[in-house]
């Protein structure tokens, strides 16, 4: 771990015990690999992951906090990867891994749209996450997480379909009771319509980028990682993530 | 009333705040505060947490600690033979009312942005008198059992949220409703240990059911090095600070710490 502090205990205190019982902030990443994210794009975001997590790891404060957990829609269908390791179908393994211990998933880019699904499965492993830290006697912060798409929600045979408006009141009610954070970002070129579909789903956090800026992307989430473990107001969180929208380096803020 | 020389009480009291990692990376000051003081008849101990979301904070939390040994000591020195639980929870917040009352007054219509918990302790003869709003906590060192010294935690306020990092403040319209108060007439209380809510993973242990209970090693070591007789000593005083600053209490929380404990001086 990099950092100023002292990484020994003193003498007088070396003797102290802890638990690991640091407060827990699940973040999941929902990655968009279906096929037109093939070539560069997917490259990119491998790379991005890889540099995200080193920084991660350095990160003394983050790095026992954060609980990474990465949801895909792609080739697979919809799919929960346990860092590098991809989980069958309702395995009864938590997604979610420590920052500190967290690898990235290799991604490869194929497939269909299924955001919808993958935003339920998102919700899903969120709510089941919160339930077993408290189970645990765990204290957590509200949960982010982040949609990263380049198109428009498909069904299982690739065809647009509407299936995502019934995501709309949910997505409203569990954002309105703080569940979760939800960042909704569209990239690469994405369309109009796509757009629109992130509006409704993250009213405040809906983000059009140009091209595929995934590095930028990863530090705006753990700079929203940091706000929230110091408590910081809404406005906080809506500087933060307009800054990443005009793509100035969110660590400005 | 009129603080006197620490010599005369039957404490010994020391403690610091210190800013936590990402403050000192933000090169942002310390928003946690501490302070003492000791009159002829009681001490009274209090810890702050500016939160950290407010501007100005740090000055609110500063403001809290000093208003708070200000008038809890005042209060309680003009009934420290009081032991009737009743009455002790009612001089606690009688005292309260006075230091939130003087707080808005002097902050002003931008109150809020100098939200702050407020944990306070009064060590009277005869009896312990706590209050609490927000997340701060309290640790008493009482009694023995198989030899090993018992730790025991003080009630806390109910949570104000499901999540761990909102919590109720001085500014807080309602604060007085979130208000916890306790009289503890223990004979036997020979240490006490008031912290923020940054030591908190460090200083306590959960339960699975999530039922909290002090960290036996880390009270044991921090009164321990409180005991050594005559006055604190330069180094003693450091190494406290390496404790709170370290990599390993970083980890668990790396928000601002605070440490403010008293032990009873060894009877002649």
């Amino acid at each position: 771990m990099h950092s100023d502090h002292p990484p020994t205990l003193p003498a007088e205190y070396a003797d102290i015990e802890f638990e690991n019982n640091a407060q827990r902030l699940p973040l999941v990443l929902c990655l968009d690999i279906s096929s037109s994210m093939a070539g560069q794009p997917i490259q990119t975001l491998n790379n991005a992951l890889a540099e995200w997590t080193r920084e991660l790891h350095d990160d003394v404060s983050l790095s026992y906090s954060v609980e990474v957990a990465v949801v895909t829609f792609g080739g697979q269908g919809v799919a929960a990867w346990r860092g590098p390791q991809l989980l069958a179908p309702g395995a009864p393994v938590s997604p979610f891994v420590p920052a500190h211990m967290f690898r990235p998933p290799q991604l490869a880019a194929a497939g269909v749209t299924l955001m919808t699904e993958a935003l339920e499965l998102s919700m899903n492993i969120v709510a089941a996450r919160k339930a077993e830290l408290r189970a645990s006697g765990l204290q957590y912060y509200r949960p982010q997480i982040c949609l990263v798409t380049d198109g428009l929600p498909t069904d299982a045979t690739g065809h647009l379909t509407d299936s995502w408006h019934r995501l709309i009141p949910v997505l409203a009610d569990e954002q309105g009771a703080r569940r979760f954070r939800l960042y909704a970002i569209g990239v690469g070129g994405i369309t109009d319509r796509g757009e629109q579909v992130l509006r409704s789903f993250a009213p405040k956090f809906n983000a059009r980028l140009q091209g595929f800026p995934f590095r930028e992307l990863l530090q705006m989430m753990s700079a929203s990682a940091n706000a929230e473990q110091k408590g910081a107001g809404d406005e906080v969180f809506e500087k933060i993530f307009s800054q990443f929208k005009t793509q100035r380096p969110a660590w400005e803020s | 009333m009129t603080a006197v020389d620490e010599r005369r009480t039957p404490w010994r009291i020391h403690g610091m705040s210190v800013e936590g990692y990402r403050h000192r990376r933000q090169g942002r000051p310390c928003q946690d505060a501490c302070a003492h003081t000791v009159t002829e008849s009681v001490a009274v101990l209090a810890v702050a947490d500016g939160a950290g979301s407010r501007p100005r904070s740090e000055e609110g939390s500063r403001l809290a600690v000093e208003l708070a040994t200000e008038h809890f000591a005042r209060r309680a020195a003009a009934a420290p033979d009081r032991r009737d639980g009743k009455a002790v929870r009612e001089l606690l917040r009688d005292a309260f009312h006075d230091v939130r009352e003087v707080f808005l007054d002097r902050t002003g219509p931008d109150a809020a942005d100098f939200a702050t918990t407020l944990t306070v302790v009064v060590l009277a003869r005869g009896w312990l008198g706590h209050l609490s709003l927000g997340d701060g906590f309290v640790v008493l060192r009482a009694g023995t059992e198989d030899g090993e010294r018992q730790f025991h935690l003080l009630p806390q306020p109910a949570a104000a949220s499901e999540y761990s990092n909102e919590t109720v403040f001085l500014t807080s319209p309602d604060a007085a409703r979130w208000v916890h108060t306790d009289c503890v007439s223990d004979q036997g209380v020979d240490g006490v240990l008031l912290s923020t809510d940054g030591l908190a993973q460090a200083a306590l242990n959960r339960s699975a059911g999530g039922a909290l209970s002090p960290n036996t090693s880390f009270a044991e070591a921090v009164f321990r090095s409180l005991d050594v007789p005559g006055p604190v000593t330069a180094s003693a005083h450091d190494g406290l600070g390496t404790l709170l600053r370290s990599d390993r209490l970083t980890a668990l929380n790396a928000d601002d710490k605070t440490l403010l404990r008293a032990v009873l001086k060894a009877r002649p």
